[in-house]
């Protein structure tokens, strides 16, 4: 994709949408939309506040439509990560603000559903530093450790939704991964494993 | 696990998308290009008549300053009820023990047929003063429902004491029924040897028993060592002041505190510019409680997807007037709603009274099934 045709898509869809070939109109998956909001939707929802996320999720779509999908560059789920994330970007400091606001109050939600609820006072120890990591992390380290641990992504996956390379994602994701073990404390989380 | 694993555990989740959400969403792509509601220009107005009432406020205020004499009588201290709540347990006897069994009743207020129920279920962490021993978890995942007030119940009595009821969701769609019933059902357990004696609640900062016993009575060294847990606080990435910091303290109320420490803890907040006393109030669990602001930006919200939006809502700290113990926290509506009307409780986390300090060994209750 050339440097014109991100500007053309900026300037149409207000985001940066990668993957895409100038001039390339090629058709969507037909499930597209059903297929990925809802998981769209809960990274964004983990990111930023629920009714931003709302209409964020549908940006993603309405960009992509308007994106032309080039599955020769790429899958379509990095893609829309991509997306999201370049969305995300606008609400930089409403993010941060959560953030902050989490690991003030590690939040005391007694929601979910058994595992979920022991998993989550085990890692709950750990909410309110991580959070905290993450408000100081550099919002470029942040968007990759959030695509690989929410999105689920792989490296290579990364690259293709930020449109970097991979060796740029590994090494971001290092550093951010050494914030994020300076924030825990002398915790090893991998200790946990062994320990039952 | 490692980080990112431990990452996307920690982290709060998000619910899925509502219906309505789908729709919209749907809409928007098939539909013509929807814009944006301008909430600028709201802001701008709200902003506006805010700056103009504050103005007219002020003036008033002035006005009625400048033809009033001034009061004789000394003004009350701030926050007297946090001094004097202070005053009278600052030398109740300490608990002894060697488990802390914190029992959790996280729970909604909900509606059915008319009247008012709390839907809740149960967590309990136990934890012993010797960090080497393992955390123990009990979850009790099935909510059960009882009456929320007495005349609550009496209606319930009157309309033939349903077993099972059907409580209305949020978004106005029937939910599944629920027992009224105070009996348990089904639970899981966990033994989390990897805890080493760090309490599970990390807001104020990594904490074990022998960390909270030596914190200071005296206000000018509680105040130092809350200003080490803020440089820690700072180092996370907050770059806020310790004045930021301080009203997040309000956390260790919840936490095994000897009597003369949680009297000077409570001092110390009652001092705090953002604290608040709201009143007396009766909590979830029918005990009296002093409701208090602690300032805490909580920023949970409730989602109202019939209007499409979410329900703002604020939460109160109620503490115990015996003990300063924190009986649960609540959060209200700050707005009506199709479902709620303003000040209406909405969801809460309530300590259970057989919460404290035990002799008795962690047991998981019989037929609690464990995981690992």
């Amino acid at each position: 994709m050339g440097r014109e045709s991100i500007s053309a898509e900026r300037a149409r869809t207000g985001v940066t949408v990668h993957n895409t070939r100038d001039g390339v109109g090629l058709r969507l998956p037909p499930d597209l939309f059903d297929a990925h909001f809802a998981e769209i939707h809960r990274y964004i929802a983990r990111r930023l506040p629920e009714d931003v996320a709302d209409d964020l999720a549908a940006e993603v779509f309405v960009a992509a439509l308007q994106g032309h999908y080039d599955p020769a560059v790429g899958a379509v789920r990095p893609w829309l990560y991509g997306i999201a994330t370049n969305l995300v970007a606008r609400h930089r400091r409403a993010e941060i603000r959560r953030w902050k606001a989490i690991s003030r109050t590690a939040e005391r939600d007694g929601g979910g559903h058994e595992d979920e609820v022991l998993d989550r006072v085990t890692a709950a120890r750990f909410t309110g530093p991580l959070a905290g990591a993450l408000a100081g992390l550099k919002r470029r380290d942040r968007d990759v450790v959030l695509l690989v641990a929410l999105g689920g992504l792989s490296h290579a996956e990364v690259g293709e939704a930020l449109g970097i390379p991979a060796g740029t994602v590994g090494s971001r994701l290092s550093r951010a991964r050494r914030q994020l073990r300076q924030a825990l404390g002398d915790v090893n989380p991998l200790k946990e494993d062994s320990h039952g | 696990m490692d980080e990112l694993d431990l990452l996307a555990r920690a982290l709060p989740d998000a619910r899925p998308p509502s219906p309505e959400v789908v729709a919209r969403a749907r809409a928007r792509l098939t539909g013509p290009p929807v814009r944006p509601v301008r909430r600028r220009a709201w802001t701008w107005a709200a902003a506006t008549a805010v700056v103009v009432t504050a103005a007219i406020v002020t003036l008033v205020f002035s006005l009625v300053a400048y033809l009033t004499p001034a009061p004789v009588a000394v003004a009350p201290r701030a926050n007297q009820a946090l001094f004097d709540l202070a005053d009278r347990i600052e030398r109740l006897p300490e608990e002894s023990g060697v488990y802390w069994r914190q029992v959790s009743i996280p729970g909604n207020y909900q509606k059915a047929d008319g009247l008012t129920y709390l839907a809740s279920t149960r967590l309990e962490t136990w934890q012993s003063r010797d960090p080497a021993d393992p955390m123990l978890m009990v979850f009790w995942s099935e909510p059960i429902a009882r009456p929320a007030t007495a005349a609550d119940e009496r209606a319930w009595r009157a309309a033939g004491s349903p077993r099972r009821i059907k409580l209305l969701c949020e978004d106005g769609e029937r939910c599944p029924s629920v027992s009224v019933t105070d009996k348990l059902g089904k639970c899981i357990y966990r033994q989390d040897a990897a805890a080493g004696g760090v309490l599970p609640d990390r807001t104020v900062g990594t904490l074990t028993m022998a960390d909270l016993a030596a914190f200071p009575t005296d206000q000018d060294g509680l105040r130092e060592k809350l200003r080490a847990y803020h440089k820690a606080w700072y180092k996370r990435g907050f770059k806020e002041p310790f004045e930021k910091f301080l009203p997040v303290t309000a956390n260790l109320l919840d936490l095994p505190l000897r009597p003369d420490q949680r009297a000077a803890l409570i001092r110390l907040l009652a001092g705090v510019p953002s604290t608040k006393v709201v009143g007396t109030v009766t909590d979830p669990l029918g005990r009296p409680a002093l409701s208090v602001d602690f300032g805490v930006a909580r920023h949970a919200l409730v989602y109202d997807s019939k209007k499409g939006k979410e329900l703002q809502v604020y939460s109160r700290t109620l503490l115990d007037p015996g003990t300063g113990k924190t009986l649960a926290d609540v959060s209200y509506a700050a707005r009506t709603a199709v479902w709620a009307d303003k000040g209406d409780p909405m969801t809460f986390t309530a300590t259970a009274p057989e919460s404290g300090w035990t002799t008795a060994r962690p047991t998981p209750p019989e037929g609690c099934e464990k995981r690992r």
